[in-house]
């Protein structure tokens, strides 16, 4: 074990947890000098190296070199790279679990908090128990990956210009998406899937460092787990510059290895702010972006759409039927009739339908799997309306049809708009247009076409649509019937 | 299984530590990182209560040290560890506002004295710094030397209350160092 430790580069878990649990207490670090600094515990790389970052940091204590720092100033970040530090010393920290576990409570436990199956040295037993640890893993991806979503969507701001990076990110799920399927659980799939984008995201990132991505393997379970903590923790510090205006000091001796870093902001804001609310009151947060970013311009259709593509392969998109619930469908394939549902909502109500459907997400985000998508969701929507059909479409999951989806987006949206004055029946439309994206994903376009025009130029038009791909019968009864064409469809797209 | 993990430091060990650094301290080891050679111990172990100091200590600036004893049961109960990213995240969040509340609360190239005044000058009136000068209520202006003369701008009340207060801070600061 402890070879295979030095060959993955990654940190013992009990050092791993540790150094969580110190995470946002005042932190004393001593550094090879002697000097002390004295700061709030940000992060940690946890690559090859154990490097920390501080924020608010302050030299109490002057060592023998000069530093880059001037004694008795504020710091904002400070990054102790690990050629420098000698100790890190934490006061009254809680290791135990024991007091705290009235924090605990009902369906955030999943998400909340995981159980970290630590002992490296137990790590055959693991692998002989490869299922149940790979739900445990799925769970504590989920908990990384709400961090890692502070990051992406931070990035994604960043990133929007960078199209054709995210459309390589998208060819490269594409890629593992096959894996997905193989995989047992659907933790894993969505892993595997998250995890690739993430590993690819970073490298897109700001230029910088980034080693772990590269050694991460995938098919090792362990190591992918590894890795995302990685990605958390280390990847924090590499990311960025750009993020926030704070400045940044490393104090070292060592030129080359100054890496800026400040990714920290990014994550302690952001993914505070929606993580954290979203489960005390997963309404509320949610809501108040959701309704700005209707404002701000692109309908709700498109949101919705981005969604659909996640729906295939696992599932959360079952929740999203707004009152419904969370519970429990989500794993099940049964995913095109969600389907339904959340868009007829989208173009029905218009402006309103966004709202319903983002607190339905909310919700899920307290759930394991579905949280997920919920934080993604909301994340990548924040930033503006265009960019989140892609970004979101990259963390997801099977992303064949996303990228027909853009172009479609739009004309879905107008046509949905002028639906939604005009008819009663804006239900259909956003059937039909689904439709074709999952065609125009897995089929030839031409249906894509067939489809999209009626959307686009008549109200009317609508009826003739359904028609097409399936039930004829349908259309005397609008609504009952377009839950089952569609379901129809889409089954057959994804065969 | 510990032993093959950490054959320097196997844990549980309560060790006597000295650092490079001329730091003295008994702890136990909870775990060794070898890929980083970290050494995390935890203090305290005697006491009663859940919290503990932690320290992550570089292997290689240990100077000596001794051994001391070992506890039976492992340090770090792998059933009890949960980790709530939600509270770490709010634990981080308000103790980065905490030291932002803090650090504006210290003025930056100002005597030590000038920082008592403006202490003592806040527990009564909202107080900032604006570089040197404190600003008392966002009007009136105390600058240096701080005297109850200094105390320019502000309503004609707002100055004078500055100034009374000024002034009764400045004795009460002057009783309790002669006092010392």
């Amino acid at each position: 074990m402890g070879c295979k430790k030095d060959v993955n580069g990654t940190l013992n878990d009990a050092l791993l947890f540790t150094t969580m649990c110190i995470i946002g207490l005042p932190v004393d670090v001593y550094i090879k000098d002697g000097a002390v600094y004295s700061g709030i515990f940000h992060t940690a790389c946890v690559d090859d190296d154990y490097a920390i970052v501080l924020k608010r940091a302050k030299m109490i204590k002057k060592g023998s070199r000069e530093p880059n720092v001037v004694h008795g100033r504020l710091i904002e970040t400070l990054v102790i790279l690990s050629e420098d530090l000698v100790q890190v010393v934490a006061k009254g920290v809680i290791l135990s679990a024991d007091s705290i576990a009235g924090h605990f409570n009902g369906d955030n436990v999943g998400t909340a908090c995981s159980n970290i199956t630590y002992p490296e040295y137990t790590k055959e037993e693991v692998k002989a128990t490869k299922l149940k640890v790979s739900t445990v893993d799925g769970e504590k991806a989920s908990k990384e990956r709400h961090v890692r979503d502070g990051l992406i969507n931070k990035q994604s701001d960043r990133r929007e210009s960078h199209e054709s990076l995210r459309e390589r990110t998208i060819v490269e799920v594409q890629g593992s998406s096959s894996n997905l399927d193989v995989f047992v659980t659907r933790a894993n799939a969505i892993e595997s899937v998250n995890f690739k984008t993430n590993s690819e995201l970073s490298s897109n990132g700001v230029s910088r460092v980034s080693p772990p991505l590269s050694s991460i393997k995938v098919d090792d379970r362990n190591n992918e787990r590894h890795s995302y903590e990685q990605q958390t923790l280390g990847k924090t510090p590499c990311l960025g510059p750009t993020s926030s205006g704070a400045p940044i000091t490393s104090v070292s001796c060592v030129s080359s290895s100054s890496s800026p870093v400040d990714l920290a902001p990014s994550r302690g804001s952001i993914h505070n702010a929606s993580t954290k609310e979203s489960k005390l009151n997963p309404g509320a947060k949610i809501f108040s972006p959701s309704a700005l970013q209707h404002r701000t311009a692109t309908p709700p259709v498109m949101p919705t759409m981005a969604y659909m593509p996640d729906s295939c392969p696992v599932v959360p998109v079952a929740t999203v039927e707004p009152e419904v619930e969370i519970t429990p469908f989500a794993p099940r394939p049964s995913v095109p009739v969600k389907f339904v549902p959340y868009n007829s909502l989208p173009a029905g109500n218009g402006g309103l339908d966004v709202l319903y459907a983002q607190p339905t997400i909310g919700y899920m985000g307290n759930r394991t799997q579905p949280a997920r998508y919920a934080s993604q969701y909301h994340h990548l929507q924040a930033p503006t309306g265009y960019v989140h059909p892609n970004s979101q479409n990259v963390m997801v999951g099977r992303l064949g049809p996303l990228v027909y989806m853009h172009p479609v987006s739009h004309d879905v949206v107008q046509s949905a708009v002028g639906f939604s004055q005009v008819s009663s029946r804006p239900l259909l439309i956003p059937h039909q247009v689904h439709p074709p994206k999952h065609q125009g994903s897995t089929e030839p376009q031409a249906l894509q076409f067939y489809m999209t025009p009626p959307v686009i130029t008549g109200l009317q038009q609508p009826f003739t649509m359904p028609s097409i791909p399936i039930t004829q019968a349908s259309f005397p009864v609008m609504r009952p019937m377009q839950v089952p064409g569609s379901n129809g469809f889409l089954p057959n797209k994804f065969a | 299984m510990e032993a093959y993990n950490n054959e320097e430091f196997a844990v549980g060990c309560i060790l006597s530590i000295k650092t490079t650094l001329g730091d003295q301290f008994d702890a136990q080891v909870i775990a060794f990182d070898k890929p980083s050679n970290i050494l995390v111990l935890q203090e305290g172990v005697s006491a009663t209560g859940p919290k503990r100091d932690i320290r992550l200590l570089k292997a290689n600036y240990i100077k000596e040290f001794s051994f001391l004893g070992q506890t039976q049961e492992d340090p770090l109960d792998t059933s009890k560890c949960f980790l709530d990213l939600n509270r770490l995240q709010a634990r981080e969040d308000s103790a980065l506002r905490k030291a932002e509340i803090d650090a504006e609360r210290f003025g930056i190239g100002v005597t030590a004295e000038a920082q008592n005044i403006f202490d003592a000058l806040s527990k009564t009136l909202p107080v900032r710094w604006d570089k040197t000068v404190i600003v008392v209520m966002n009007e009136v202006r105390v600058s240096s030397p701080y005297l109850p003369e200094s105390v320019v701008g502000g309503t004609p009340a707002a100055n004078e209350r500055v100034r009374k207060v000024l002034e009764l801070e400045r004795k009460r600061l002057q009783t309790r160092n002669t006092g010392q």
